[in-house]
């Protein structure tokens, strides 16, 4: 059979929702599906370059393949799959998509895309979506605190599976609170409502987009409770990604201002202490710099303190906490003040956008007076004078060990070996002794403590006991005592051992040989040493046997 | 200049002085109240025991130089014995108490324990902790007659040998080291992008956990953190 490939080829350009329908209108902040269709490409395609995807939000999905035969030629048709996203309205030309196909260049179509404000469409989402993504206000100055809610509405039998985290760049994150679980009734079907609240503050001003997320669901089929091995093999459950509305948020520039401004918000209070206000020179003092209030809190700088010369600091600990007003954070300072006499560590200021006046407001510390008395004991290593009385550490050693001796010890593996030794033999005696009790072992060593007395009695001819031999074999055996055991059980064992009649005849006979020369002590009809050998060739058939 | 004239023509010619002889001359530099010059050889001697680390202690501490003279006296208490650990506790004390360095009373009970588990060597150790476990199994097993409290003080026998060969085999091998340069913050991970956490004082003795791109992840008396590694010299 001849196999080709088919050289016409086509490529065209397809956008689609996230849940596959043609994509009429995009919105800001929602991602779609852009698809590159190859018909009568070959298996090796390589992905296309799309003119106009680079100002967007794009990530590659993945690949699939279709191989046809048509009278013995090949053509793969291949589909390349983006997730879009466009931050910004307007009307947008993707395309051409150019792909490689046997050596050529194809051109795909263009594709026009319309986008619109996320708002437009937000209100639509809101009733067909059951996650929502919502702020406190849309409309803001830059560092102003905006509370975005993530709320997934779901039937109680559902379950959420995952949720993307929001994607906040243009945004510092403070506190987030959830998963908030509540149940709602709407058109007499209870749900489920799972909420998160991000305190979120601009970074920037402009428009700036909060893209829409994606959850997935875990719902429950109907018809499961008939379908067993659908059951068993998880088909149970059918999984649905549900798809958010996006959010465009107006970050307006602050008022112009002639010094820096670091915080925007309210703040109630704003205070310095110290730990003590009379302290020797070079002594450490902890001042600690707090501040409370409604804001971007946590991402406020408190490092840097307005101090005169004399004094030294260090950032220390820092502490936020949840407060009334909003949260507080305390900023620890280790001072150290290098010259006696009075300090004055002079008043701390703050400059923030109050949002309810909408004005600036500069907020300040008391200033605090610091009492430096003379050192009493040094403290710093430049300052410190070698003891005056140079016998008080101990004299250098003139003799001693002055090379590094090499350490004589056991190896780390030796000792774990040493160690666990003892206890491996009394394992394998344990084991042995228990190999013994089994039956096949037990067997096997009476089989061969009869060979060994089959040579003694050969060595000292006290051929009476050759009887008493097979005696002690089969007790041993078939767990009896001696007593029980006569000629008609051994015949009748080695009928079960699986011997033939002309065998068990010539066993028979054998033993009453050995009676006779147990028990009668008179002479036998055939010589003793063949006696022997067939005692022998006995032993050797019931080693195979038992 | 002589001194080190000296040691540089050995260098350049390779005039091998034993160690001995280096040290004793170091020795004596020191006693002649030269202790730069003392200093240089000592750090010369190649290999060097716990008399030279001792010896260097005392010098920097001559030179001022306070952490690096307890960071030497830290080394050479080591592989001290008891009556030598007694000499070297109490040079460490005095620049601890220059420097105003207190360290924890678990740290001194600690040192206190090390002090006496110091009276083995470690060999010696070992074979008493293995005596110990053959002597335990031999009557556990001969003697049938034992009753349940007999097991529970012979395992309580071994896991107390056992601790203290642990115990000094961590002495031994532990990595440890002393905060030589000021202000040394320690950080919640091993780079400067990572938020502070506490300060270690100068001087101060800190166990190293473990080593990343030139920071170290220390224990010191107020808390665990990340270090740079040059704040720190190795004892």
């Amino acid at each position: 059979m001849y196999f080709g490939w088919c050289n016409a080829s086509q490529v065209w350009l397809k956008a689609s929702t996230i849940e596959g329908a043609p994509l009429q209108l995009a919105s800001v902040g929602v991602p779609f599906i852009l698809q590159v269709h190859i018909e009568g490409g070959a298996n090796d395609t390589k992905p296309p370059e799309i003119k106009g995807l680079e100002n967007h939000v794009y990530q590659f999905e993945g690949t699939t393949s279709t191989i046809h035969t048509v009278r013995g030629f090949m053509t793969v048709d291949r589909v390349f799959q983006y997730r879009v996203r466009v931050d910004q309205e307007g009307v947008f030309v993707i395309g051409p998509a150019k792909v490689k196909v046997q050596g050529g260049t194809e051109d795909s179509n263009t594709l026009t895309l319309r986008v619109t404000a996320a708002s437009v469409q937000d209100a639509k989402a809101k009733q067909q979506s059951s996650c929502i993504l919502s702020v406190s206000q849309d409309e803001v100055y830059v560092g102003q605190k905006i509370i975005l809610s993530i709320k997934i509405n779901i039937s109680e039998d559902v379950q959420l599976m995952q949720l993307t985290p929001p994607e906040l760049k243009e945004f510092s994150v403070g506190p987030i609170e959830g998963p908030i679980v509540s149940t709602i009734n709407e058109d007499s079907d209870t749900k489920k409502c799972h909420e998160w609240r991000y305190t979120i503050f601009p970074k920037k001003t402009g428009k700036l987009v909060i893209p829409a997320l994606t959850a997935l669901i875990n719902i429950p089929k109907k018809s499961s409770h008939l379908d067993f091995f659908g059951s068993f093999f998880g088909g149970s459950h059918e999984q649905k990604t549900l798809l958010s509305n996006a959010i465009t948020v107006h970050a307006k520039p602050l008022p112009p201002y002639h010094q820096n401004v670091s915080f925007v918000g309210s703040i109630v209070e704003f205070s310095m202490i110290v730990d003590k206000y009379k302290l020797a020179m070079n002594e450490a003092v902890l001042a600690t710099l707090g501040v409370q209030g409604d804001g971007d809190i946590i991402h406020l700088d408190l490092q840097k303190l307005e101090l005169p010369q004399e004094v030294r600091s260090y950032p220390s600990k820092e502490r936020v906490e949840p407060s009334m007003h909003g949260f507080s954070k305390k900023q620890e300072f280790v001072l150290q003040a290098i010259n006696e006499g009075n300090i004055t560590i002079p008043a701390q200021e703050l400059t923030y956008f109050d949002l309810e006046r909408e004005e600036y407001k500069t907020i300040k510390t008391k200033p605090i007076s610091l009492l430096v008395m003379p050192s009493q004991q040094p403290t710093t290593i430049e300052n410190v004078a070698v003891p005056s009385n140079s016998d008080e550490i101990n004299s250098v050693w003139n003799q001693g060990q002055w090379y590094a001796a090499p350490e004589i010890m056991l190896p780390r593996s030796w000792m774990i070996l040493i160690f666990i030794l003892p206890i491996l033999l009394i394992g394998c005696l344990q084991g042995f002794a228990l190999l013994r009790r089994q039956r096949y072992y037990k067997n096997r060593l009476a089989l061969r403590r009869a060979i060994r007395q089959l040579q003694e009695i050969k060595n000292t001819q006290k051929y009476e006991k050759l009887y008493e031999l097979f005696l002690c074999l089969f007790a041993t055996c078939f767990a009896l005592q001696k007593q029980v055991i006569d000629t008609e059980f051994l015949i009748s064992k080695m009928n079960e051992l699986g011997f033939s009649a002309q065998e068990l005849k010539e066993w028979h006979q054998f033993l009453m040989h050995c009676m006779q020369c147990s028990f009668d002590q008179q002479e036998i009809s055939i010589p003793k040493d063949i006696l022997l050998e067939r005692a022998r060739v006995w032993l050797t058939a019931l080693e195979k046997k038992l | 200049m002589k001194i080190y004239l000296f040691v540089s023509i050995c260098c350049l010619f390779n005039i091998s002085f034993t160690n001995q002889e280096i040290f004793t001359q170091a020795t004596n530099l020191y006693n002649a109240h030269e202790e730069d010059k003392a200093l240089v050889l000592y750090e010369s001697i190649k290999n060097p025991g716990k008399a030279v680390w001792y010896n260097r202690g005392n010098v920097f501490f001559k030179l001022k130089r306070y952490p690096e003279a307890l960071a030497s006296w830290h080394h050479a208490l080591r592989y001290a014995t008891i009556p030598e650990w007694l000499l070297i506790v109490h040079n460490i004390a005095c620049a601890q108490t220059i420097l105003g360095i207190q360290q924890p009373n678990t740290w001194q009970l600690y040192m206190r324990v090390q002090q006496y588990l110091s009276f083995f060597s470690i060999l010696g150790l070992q074979l008493l902790v293995i005596s110990l476990w053959y002597v335990s199994l031999f009557l556990l097993i001969f003697i049938r007659s034992w009753r349940r409290w007999s097991f529970v003080l012979v395992i309580i026998i071994n896991v107390i040998g056992l601790a203290w060969l642990g115990l000094r085999y961590q002495w031994l091998h532990g990595r440890r080291a002393v905060i030589v340069k000021s202000p040394a913050t320690m950080r919640i991970g091993p780079g400067f992008n990572y938020h502070k956490c506490n300060e270690v004082p100068i001087g101060e003795l800190v166990d190293v956990k473990q080593q990343e791109l030139g920071w170290l992840q220390i224990i010191a008396s107020n808390g665990k953190g990340w270090l740079e590694a040059s704040h720190l010299v190795d004892v």
